[in-house]
């Protein structure tokens, strides 16, 4: 028996290095990407821009400009694929991007399909803090709702705040339920179940270059009542939600001016997530639409099937946010159970996570914080914004 | 199976050969063991559950008897939580308070004492602990020891007038009142011990026994966890003297008795984090005692005899808990016991909170009967008629707590002692024939009985006082021929029966505690803590429904026996209607109140906090919806019980016992409901009420069928049996709801009718409801198969005994898809064993 396996093992041993030596020549293809652009446009033609490749195995990454060469190559692999391009339809031209990860580049012919959406670069003022975790209670097990968000001047021209909205998404970012209704799916409007609005006549909340303001849930001083807790008597603005239930009330700081509410889903008090699973909007209304208006024309009650039990039902309590009016938005979740973001992904192409795992107590008392992008050119600090929050936000302790 | 089916018909066939030959003999050889319930020959269906049965099912409380029952499964003792009796009903329905009425209209009398829980008024604003509060929930069989207990009688069916107080159906309990030797058991499960010590002494003179007994039960919820616990501590002393003259038989028999139930489910400070506390303790005590005195002429006569019984309970009931509470958010603090404009404080961000509440419920109840009888021969007539009054009130100090650290930061309750709340007293009398003839080979019995009851309040602006019930009750045997086939008669008996039966409600539903509605007028929550200031305006509303009326349950129910060779077969079809049980509902309550504006005002230049004396106003109208307590539940139980007896076979020594039921059990509002939908439109609440006389609710169905075969060996002193406990299905469906309410109330509180220009009103539409088909889809779940293997034994002249159990041995429990989805189901077995001494 011992005699016989002897030259079997040999003939293994000098096959596989036969075999090694082949496999460390990689084959390269020819690259050929299938562009899918958005639905308006999708008769249009991309005349410039760039590809960036990074293979997940090796590491190795390459960069192709657009529109791709016939000599264009990747060697086969997994890819994380990005690009920024410029498609022209007709006369206007568009700016576009792409985001598109683990894409497999085969000999066998398997070649990425890339969906290309609306971006525009040119971010005014953006979301550079969001806080909605809470410190410690006093017990040491749950969150206060010293939850705040930080409206950033991006730019290095005076901003005005006034008239911007803060959107809380009305589904879950772990939602699997197919959506029904057109109009609610993400890459055509942002489904709402709170809108509350800076006040003002258009001039009145002024931002100065590198400056934000705050804007909170309870503008009072946590920190006085419980060790650890911020201190919120500075804030801009505070959300004050006139209870009808009696159990629940709210506090109103006369010295911080209120958010006008234009809608809540409840009924007492809106508390934002502290499961930090929803996504958030800052939202530019068309210039004259009242909260009226609003709640007249942008009704947003929509149909799903529900992933659990394959039951269809009604989503009541929400309205619609034009994804054109969205100057920034965050998709917030934990990696566990993350399925898809509430934001078009031409606002938001990923998500951004306090903690990995739901339901982590070590979240309670951090923040999502916008990395720093570079100093512009009058010396301000220029906030990351490629909308994508994956890679725009860093998580922080809150202190 | 199939070969012990094959032995069963091989000894049928023998059997049936040589029926001649066994017959009588065979059944006074062999002892008549009954380890089930058993279906009483009697008017109406009744199942007895004697000692022989509870020693083979081996129970730690009341609710594992309920496994015998038609319809009835074995269950894993569930001790965290109030164990309430469901007689009758679709077994996949989970406890809803809407429809507690059939728990608490299901009387247990207790040596010809009712068990009253009128008066039991615990509650506690802990959402996490709702569970295990019994009020308006019935008897806690949980409470309920088996030990002592010599027969139960669950009458399912139509009982005797001269029960009430019930809508249900009604459980009488006899205690064991014989001489025995010192008896004790030593029982233990996956979750408990138990142990029970009792003896039946002869006392000095003729005809005086004296039972004592004490029992005790240490049960944990999760075994894993000491911290979390049920123990029940039992006693009672009984005394059963007779004196018999020439004339007259006096029967006098009293028992005392004490149990107390302790609950515990702390939180290991050890544990949680900061070592925080959240602690709970309910201890309830019960003693009661009771007399009955019984007087039987010997001669026969028109008089046949009268009784009287007499008994008083109390119990003590103490519900503690300890808490650190944190609330998320600066919560105002509102303590005004007043209607009106209050200022109102803050909570701190954190305290420990203490909650206490004392009830001490006392009973009191008598009873007096007088029995004639006429007739002889083919014409019978029994006779009783009698009175009974009883009395409940709680003199219980109630919620004892500092309400400015309540033990929920969205507490808006007040503390309310139970003494304020008046003594409920209820009359009744009753009267009732039961008349056997004799024609030839067909006898008919007939029982009809009326009883009339109230409820009498005192100095009441309540309906339901001094407000008559009558309720009328006929049970009719029609016993026919029998028929020889083979060598043996086939017996059989039909019976029709029909009744009306009424529950009054208890304290707690017409003496709620009155509702505190703290709106806020004025929110200061200034930077500097000397200018901060909080307003509310305090509604004060009663929450009594004074239209309140007694629940009513009409029976109707038919059933087939049939007997031959000591086999009986009984199928009962019942139909019960009760459409004004118990439940919460709304009511439309308009507020008023002002909304304070302080933003002209300067705290620094006036060196002070703003009053509202001094600001501008307006006022607010809020419509809400208060709950109330209401007869606007109907609960309709229809189906078809079945029990199989089997004789036991003589060279097998087994009996088959197969039982089970159909149950279609529909659980809905019987009663327009208000609803307040919560949705704001352009930024404010929606100021309008719907109200739908759509039915919120549900039909359950259930079918089971148990399969007992159980071996009695006397040789062996060894008695095994097999249970199969098939589900064959259980299924729930929503009733059909539009949705579109009749009509709807407006801010100002006007009630109008909600038309078709409503349904196209912009904030009117809002009030309709929209449910997708799916909601309404029926939701089966298919069939399922647990095995249960119980043995008992005894050696030295059954002097020691021992018995084992094991449910769920075997389970077969399919997957099935609902709506797309695997569902998968999981079982572990559940053992226990014990030991029983006779010395």
């Amino acid at each position: 028996m011992k005699l016989f396996k002897l030259p079997v093992i040999m003939l293994a041993c000098a096959l596989s290095l036969a075999s090694c030596g082949d496999d460390d020549k990689i084959a390269t293809v020819p690259l050929a990407v299938t562009n899918v652009l958005p639905a308006d446009i999708n008769d249009a033609a991309i005349i410039s821009g760039e590809l960036h490749f990074t293979e997940l195995n090796s590491g190795a990454a390459y960069a192709f400009t657009l529109p791709l060469a016939a000599t264009d190559a990747v060697p086969v692999g997994t890819y994380d694929i990005e690009g920024n391009a410029v498609a022209k339809a007709g006369d206007t031209e568009h700016t576009l991007r792409t985001v598109a990860n683990q894409q497999v580049i085969s000999a066998e012919g398997a070649m990425p399909s890339l969906t290309w959406f609306f971006y525009n670069p040119s971010n005014t003022l953006i979301f550079s803090e969001i806080y909605t975790t809470g410190s410690l209670n006093a017990k040491g097990t749950a969150g206060l709702y010293d939850s705040y968000f930080m409206i950033y001047n991006n730019t290095d021209e005076v901003q005005y705040a006034d008239g911007l909205a803060i959107c809380e998404s009305q589904m879950l970012n772990s939602n699997e339920n197919k959506i029904v209704t057109d109009a609610n799916k993400p890459e055509n409007n942002f489904t709402t179940q709170a809108v509350y609005v800076i006040p003002g006549s258009g001039r009145d909340v002024a931002i100065q270059p590198g400056q934000a303001i705050k804007i909170v849930d309870q503008a009072i001083d946590w920190g006085a009542q419980v060790a650890g807790a911020l201190d919120h008597t500075d804030a801009n603005f505070e959300w004050y939600d006139e209870s009808t239930v009696p159990s629940v009330t709210d506090t109103d700081n006369p010295e911080v001016p209120n958010l006008q509410k234009w809608f809540s889903y409840s009924a007492s008090i809106w508390l934002p997530t502290q499961q930090c699973n929803r996504s958030y909007a800052l939202v530019r209304f068309p210039s004259g639409m009242t909260a009226e208006d609003y709640l007249a024309n942008y009704k947003g009650d929509y149909q799903y099937i529900s992933a659990f039990n394959g039951e269809e039902y009604t989503a009541k309590k929400c309205y619609l946010i034009k994804n054109e009016w969205i100057i920034d938005g965050v998709n917030m979740h934990p990696a566990e159970n993350w399925v898809t973001g509430a934001l078009s992904p031409a606002i938001d192409a990923g998500h951004a996570q306090i903690s990995d795992k739901m339901g982590d107590k070590s979240r309670f008392g951090h923040k999502l914080a916008r990395k720093v992008a570079g100093t512009s050119a009058a010396g301000y600090t220029v906030y990351k914004d490629t909308n994508d929050s994956s890679a725009d936000f860093e998580v922080k302790p809150v202190k | 199976m199939i070969l012990r089916t094959r032995h069963i018909a091989a000894a049928c066939l023998i059997a049936a050969c040589h029926c001649a030959a066994l017959g009588q003999a065979d059944s006074i050889r062999l002892r008549e063991v009954v380890v089930t319930a058993s279906e009483v020959r009697h008017a109406s269906s009744v199942s007895k559950i004697d000692s022989q049965a509870m020693k083979h099912l081996q129970p730690s409380s009341f609710t594992d008897l309920l496994e015998l029952l038609p319809g009835g499964i074995s269950r894993d003792p569930a001790v965290g939580s109030v164990n309430t009796i469901a007689l009758r009903q679709a077994v996949n329905i989970s406890p809803a308070d809407d429809y507690a009425t059939s728990a608490l209209g299901t009387a247990f009398v207790i040596d010809g004492m009712p068990v009253s829980t009128s008066a039991n008024m615990q509650s506690t604003p802990d959402g996490n602990q709702q569970g295990r509060i019994a009020t308006g929930k019935g008897v806690d069989m949980r409470a309920l020891s088996t030990d002592d207990i010599e027969s139960v009688e669950i009458v399912r069916g139509i009982p005797s007038v001269e029960y009430g107080e019930l809508s249900a159906g009604l459980v009488k309990v006899k205690r064991k009142n014989s001489v025995s030797r010192l008896e004790a058991r030593f029982k233990a499960d996956t979750k408990s011990q138990l142990m029970a010590v009792s003896k039946g002494f002869a006392m000095p003179g003729n005809d005086w026994i004296v039972n004592a007994g004490v029992n005790y039960l240490d049960s944990r919820i999760d075994p894993r966890n000491a911290r979390e616990s049920f123990k029940r501590v039992g006693a009672s002393l009984r005394s059963d003297k007779r004196w018999a003259s020439d004339v007259i038989t006096l029967h006098w028999n009293s028992a005392l008795s004490y149990s107390v139930i302790i609950e515990n489910d702390n939180d290991d400070p050890d544990l949680t984090i900061n070592n925080t506390i959240d602690d709970f303790h309910n201890a309830s005590h019960s003693a009661t005692w009771v007399n009955t005195l019984d007087i039987t002429p010997v001669a026969r006569r028109a008089f046949a005899g009268a009784s009287i019984t007499a008994g008083a309970g109390c119990d003590y009931e103490h519900l503690s808990q300890r808490k650190h509470v944190a609330p998320s958010r600066v919560m105002p603090l509102p303590v005004s016991m007043q209607p009106g404009s209050n200022y109102v404080g803050y909570l701190p961000m954190l305290y420990l909170a203490r909650y206490d509440v004392y009830g001490i419920p006392l009973s009191a109840y008598a009873k007096a009967v007088a029995r004639f009888s006429a007739g002889s021969g083919a014409a019978r007539l029994n006779a009783k008629a009698g009175m009974d009054w009883n009395m409940s009130k709680n003199y219980g100090r109630g919620p004892v707590y500092d309400i400015t650290r309540p033990i929920s930061a969205t507490n808006t309750g007040r503390p309310r002692p139970f003494r304020d709340v008046p003594a409920m007293n209820q009359l009744s009398a009753f009267a009732e024939a039961d008349l056997r003839l004799d024609a030839g080979r067909h006898t008919l019995m007939l029982t009809a009985g009326l009883r009339e009851t109230q409820l009498m309040l005192r100095g009441s602006a309540y309906a339901i006082d001094m407000r008559p019930y009558v309720d009328p009750r006929f049970n009719l045997v029609w016993q026919l021929p029998s028929v020889d086939i083979g060598c043996y008669p086939i017996m059989w008996e039909l019976a029709v029966g029909w009744g009306l039966h009424t529950k009054m409600p208890v304290a707690a539903y017409l003496y709620p505690a009155p509702a505190y509605i703290d709106f806020e007028q004025l929110n200061y929550y200034h930077n500097v803590e000397a200018y901060r200031v909080m307003n509310v305006r305090t509604y004060v509303d009663d929450k009594a429904n004074y239209d309140l009326l007694a629940a009513r349950n009409a029976k109707r129910e038919v059933r087939v026996d049939v007997s031959y060779r000591g086999n009986r077969l009984s199928v009962t079809c019942f139909d019960e209607n009760m459409a004004n049980g118990f439940r919460s509902s709304g009511f439309i309550r308009r507020y008023a109140y002002n909304r304070y504006d302080a933003s002209a005002f300067d705290p620094y230049a006036a060196g002070r906090a703003p009053s509202i004396s001094e600001l501008p106003s307006e006022q607010v109208l809020h419509l809400a919806v208060l709950s109330k307590y209401t007869n606007g539940s109907r609960t309709r139980k229809r189906g078809v019980e079945y029990t199989f007896m089997s004789r036991r076979l003589p060279r097998l020594m087994t009996r088959l016992t197969i039982n089970g039921a159909y149950f279609r059990t529909t659980n809905n509002n019987s009663q327009a409901l208000w609803y307040k939908p919560s949705v704001i439109a352009n930024g404010k609440p929606l100021e309008y009420v719907g109200l739908y006389d759509d039915t919120d609710g549900s039909v359950y169905e259930s079918f089971n069928t148990n399969f007992l075969f159980d071996t009695d060996v006397p040789a062996l002193r060894l008695n095994v049996s097999l249970g199969a406990q098939c589900l064959w299905f259980t299924s729930r469906r929503s009733l059909w709801r539009d949705g579109v309410p009749t009509h709807y109330a407006d801010p100002q509180g006007d009630i109008r009718e909600f038309t078709s220009q409503s349904a196209a009103d912009p904030y009117l539409s809002q009030l309709i409801r929209t449910f997708a088909d799916s909601y309404f889809e029926k939701y089966t779940v298919p069939a399922s198969v647990a095995f249960n293997i119980k043995a008992t034994k005894t050696f030295w002249h059954e002097r020691v005994g021992i018995a084992l159990y094991v449910n769920r041995i075997l389970a077969i429990q399919p997957d099935y898809m609902s709506h797309g989805v695997i569902v998968r189901r999981y079982s572990s077995p559940y053992f226990g064993m014990e030991l029983n001494l006779k010395i």
